[in-house]
């Protein structure tokens, strides 16, 4: 009957359990996009095309923001060094 | 066989919720920051399908609209946050 609404509830159920369980940050984010793409399947069955413009055009802005959130983030990780910038046996 | 949509819809939000409020409070590697505020749009998508199946539509507009605004502002502060040194 509602095809549309099947395919959109498995993708959310896909989503939101493939969101907890992945380590990665990239595939976390991928598993996001998924995600919202479930959730504007349902919008659209509902026939509230305005509700469905509204996400359709905020759901890239927040994975682009995600996206540059993680490399920054997985930056300052990597180059954190492991002391810090003292010398600690001048720091006594 | 198959339930009728607003059905379907609300059993949805609520499996999301319920899942991704436990998997916010210990999922694995949870103990990071990012990875513990990108597991909590799970409940936030749960939350929203919820409005969407109470045919609550200009609350589920402010919702994602606020949602994303509040994404920006956290991302920032968990960055800053990590620069800092904690």
């Amino acid at each position: 009957m509602y095809i549309l609404a099947l395919i959109s509830f498995i993708s959310c159920i896909a989503g939101g359990i493939g969101v907890i369980l992945h380590r990665n940050l990239i595939n976390k984010i991928i598993m996001f996009a998924f995600l919202e793409a479930g959730l504007i399947g349902f919008i659209i069955t509902y026939h509230y095309l305005d509700v469905a413009m509204i996400s359709s055009m905020l759901e890239p802005i927040s994975t682009i923001i995600l996206l540059l959130g993680a490399i920054k983030y997985t930056y300052i990780i990597k180059s954190k060094k492991k002391y810090s910038s003292e010398v600690p046996i001048l720091s006594k | 066989m198959i339930p009728d949509l607003v059905t379907l819809t609300l059993y949805c939000g609520y499996i999301l919720l319920i899942v991704g409020a436990l998997g916010v409070i210990f999922g694995p590697g949870a103990d990071d920051p990012f990875k513990r505020f990108l597991n909590m749009e799970v409940p936030a998508l749960g939350t929203s399908l919820i409005l969407l199946s109470y045919n609550h539509t200009l609350a589920l507009m402010t919702f994602l609209m606020v949602n994303t605004l509040v994404m920006i502002v956290v991302v920032r502060a968990i960055i800053k946050n990590k620069e800092i040194g904690n």
